[in-house]
């Protein structure tokens, strides 16, 4: 697949300092999306909400918009993919080289489920730290409203953040522990003013206020990855084995997963 | 005799006294401390009263070319030599014999006693050993076992002018009070997966955050592990033997924890001049646990990766190698991550992924793969804690030992099965269905779906049935996953 040059669409020539030009590859779509981008050094809470979240929204009918980096990024595109929802990675390099090389994969799948990888950087540019930041203002520019899944203090998501501000959308985060240094930056958010993002419920309420009403029925998860196996067997009269007979029944029925001693009731491969 | 691994093989003293001269040799392959048996043979023959041959005297240990050690060949060459200068009886009996002699002529504890009396039953000779020796040498079943406490009893005993001495009896034996499975509040599945692991001798890798009881558990899995028959029992004792360990005969399972910071020549076995079973060899018919499996050096568990399907453990020297057996039952413990609270609801996990991703690939792969059963033990419900002991050690290790009985009869322990045994269990047609679906879906590789097959075969034994079915399967599969 080539990257073709595309024209630069009318949301995102609203913003401040629009790009000159723009390469795709895969069908970028008309409508605004969400963002959703965190920090890359994320934590199973952080990886746990972006799987959770890119997914509702997927159900939720809008594209997701995010940076393709390591993380939360990652993991929000792949709930995405594997709920069969559209995404746009928006990358900081041409489209020849995508960085990280881990996320190949992803793009390709992304591209694969009818969204699209795009670029301001013609087709030989190599990635390169000074480009991130820009490349986020371009996130934000397609978005209507940017989550914040996972951030520290200092990183990338907060400039997103910053520059969706200032684009006049709408910012909201998902908050964290208050000793947890990679959702201070969230926190921090929260308390400037972004809304709380309470749950994938709360999320697609939220999103509903600010963009219309969901362009798809389909009812998000309303619990987080969640039971312990251990607590299963409490809750139940039958023997262990059974419920463990049951649960690897299940596994292979494949609606759903033992991870680290928890049935997570909907099935995703890591990111 | 002489120890080739844990095994004893019969090493014929043969003497020969010579022309008038005052010279005494020793050849055979002997090593330092074999040699020095010459001057403490010629001064215990000495101190008990007799002369020692001036002539020359030319000892030769046979076979020539198997290498001997240690200082056990004192009291054997002595008797020979006393033999050939005729001072013992052309009708004394021929025995096996093991001590150390002291300059004044008593006789010490040997390291190789209870090979000499394996030996001893196996050719139906008496064995003469030193008084300390005698206890644990006469458990050898079929032995006749001869206690000396010096030279000169040996001599006396050996000609027929004294009758041998009853060798002391060991004190009984005393179990050892295993810590019991009461301790253990909740944990349905880690106490299940220790039962199964316990009925099938299945090794058991228990993943989870610090403190959720891994150690525990392990710890009490030889309080349910059926009793070593008496032949175990020797082989045990043996391999305790040869390592210089202290004494053990005992009909309790050995359990051995080396630290992670151990050599690998003490847990694989080795070391320098004659190699030593190593910790895996010391836990062989029991129970090798390995707490914190991620701070292994990886090349240690790649050393171990052969040993623990073979059960045996082959050290290369010099042209030769020695076997040990090594039969032991692994059982690991890891932390899920490197800070240890992934999964853990109440704390929750501070890695970053690439962190764990690092961890995930130091621990995985082909040693993970040994591993026939896998549980991730999280941190116990609080509520739990506070409630009612748990299923206490007796009735658990009856099941165990009832589900073990059946596998006695088939002959072989589940753990130990190899393909041909497997092929033998039939699997109901919905087991089979089963099976066939995890390989397809990718959840299980071939030798995966092998080690499905025993644990399964472990749970039908636990619930007494014959035919290994649909459920038995789903089970053991569900201790494939879920880490």
């Amino acid at each position: 697949m080539n990257p073709e040059p595309i024209a630069v669409p009318g949301l995102l020539r609203l913003i401040p300092d629009p790009p000159t030009a723009l390469w795709a590859i895969g069908e970028l779509p008309t409508v605004p999306g969400v963002a959703i981008v965190g920090t890359r050094r994320c934590t199973s809470y952080g990886r746990k909400a972006a799987l959770w979240l890119g997914e509702a929204v997927a159900l939720a009918g809008w594209p997701v918009i995010s940076g393709l980096a390591r993380g939360i990024d990652a993991a929000a595109h792949r709930a995405v993919v594997e709920a069969g929802g559209i995404g746009v990675a928006v990358l900081g390099s041409g489209l020849d080289t995508i960085y990280p090389p881990e996320n190949r994969q992803l793009a390709a799948d992304l591209v694969g489920a009818g969204g699209a990888i795009i670029s301001e950087y013609p087709p030989g540019t190599p990635p390169a730290p000074f480009r991130f930041p820009a490349r986020n203002r371009v996130i934000s520019g397609l978005s209507a409203a940017v989550v914040v899944v996972e951030a520290a203090l200092t990183g990338g998501a907060l400039i997103t953040a910053r520059l969706a501000l200032e684009q006049g959308k709408e910012v909201l985060a998902v908050p964290g522990d208050i000793d947890r240094p990679t959702s201070a930056g969230c926190n921090l958010l929260i308390r400037d003013g972004a809304h709380p993002v309470l749950g994938a419920i709360d999320l697609i309420e939220s999103l509903e206020q600010i963009m219309g009403p969901a362009p798809s029925v389909a009812k998000p998860p309303d619990v987080a990855p969640g039971a312990t196996v251990d607590e299963l067997i409490a809750g139940s009269d039958r023997p262990v084995g059974e419920v463990l007979a049951e649960l690897a029944r299940l596994e292979l029925e494949g609606g759903l997963r033992v991870e680290s001693g928890r049935a997570v009731t909907s099935p995703k491969k890591g990111s | 005799m002489a120890m080739v691994g844990a095994e004893p093989r019969p090493v014929r003293i043969e003497v020969h006294v010579g022309k008038p001269r005052d010279r005494f040799t020793l050849v055979g392959l002997p090593d330092t401390a074999v040699r020095e048996a010459k001057d403490r043979v010629r001064a215990a023959i000495v101190s008990t009263g007799k002369d020692f041959p001036h002539r020359l005297v030319t000892v030769n240990l046979a076979p020539a070319n198997l290498p001997k050690a240690g200082s056990d060949y004192d009291l054997p060459i002595a008797l020979g030599v006393l033999a050939a200068a005729g001072e013992l009886p052309k009708n004394s009996s021929r025995v096996v014999a093991a001590g150390e002699l002291s300059l004044d002529g008593s006789v010490r504890r040997s390291r190789t006693a209870i090979g000499a009396a394996l030996l001893a039953a196996r050719y139906g000779l008496p064995c003469v050993v030193a008084d300390d020796d005698a206890g644990i040498a006469a458990r050898v079943p079929g032995a006749a076992v001869y206690p000396v406490a010096t030279l000169a009893e040996a001599m006396a005993v050996v000609s027929g002018v004294r009758q041998p001495r009853e060798p002391v009896e060991l004190p009984a034996e005393v179990n050892p009070q295993w810590e019991d499975m009461a301790d253990v509040r909740g944990q349905p599945v880690a106490r299940r997966a220790l039962e199964i692991a316990a009925a099938g001798s299945h090794h058991l890798l228990m993943v989870g955050s610090p403190g959720a009881g891994k150690t525990m558990l392990a710890r009490r899995l030889p309080g349910i592990l059926p009793p070593l028959n008496a032949g175990q029992a020797v082989e045990v004792a043996c391999l305790w033997s040869a390592a210089d360990r202290p004494r053990r005969f005992s009909t309790a399972p050995p359990f051995r924890a080396p630290h992670h910071s151990a050599s690998a020549a003490s847990i694989v076995g080795g070391g320098h001049g004659n190699p030593v079973p190593g910790e895996l060899s010391l836990a062989h018919h029991g129970v090798l646990f390995m707490d914190e499996l991620g701070e292994f050096p990886p090349h240690l568990l790649n050393s171990l990766r052969q040993p623990i399907e073979e059960g045996t453990v082959t050290i290369a020297r010099r042209g030769s190698a020695v076997t040990f057996p090594a039969r032991a039952q692994v059982v690991a413990a890891s932390n899920p991550c490197p800070c240890g609270f992934r999964g853990d609801r109440a704390r929750g996990c501070r890695c970053t992924e690439s962190a764990l991703e690092r961890y995930r690939r130091r621990l995985s792969g082909p040693f993970l793969d040994r591993f026939d059963i896998r549980v991730f033990v999280g941190a116990p419900d609080p509520e739990a804690l506070l409630g009612p002991p748990g299923e206490a050690s007796l009735p658990v290790a009856e099941r165990v030992l009832a589900a073990r009985q059946l596998q006695y009869q088939r002959g072989v322990v589940n753990g130990h099965m190899a393909r041909a045994d497997l092929d033998r269990q039939p699997l109901d047609p919905g087991a089979r269905n089963l099976l066939h679906r995890g390989v397809e879906a990718g959840l299980l590789t071939g030798r995966g779906a092998d080690r499905v097959r025993r644990v399964a075969r472990t749970i039908a034994d636990l619930a007494g049935v014959d035919l290994v079915g649909e459920s038995h399967v789903a089970e053991a599969l569900a201790y494939r996953s879920g880490l």
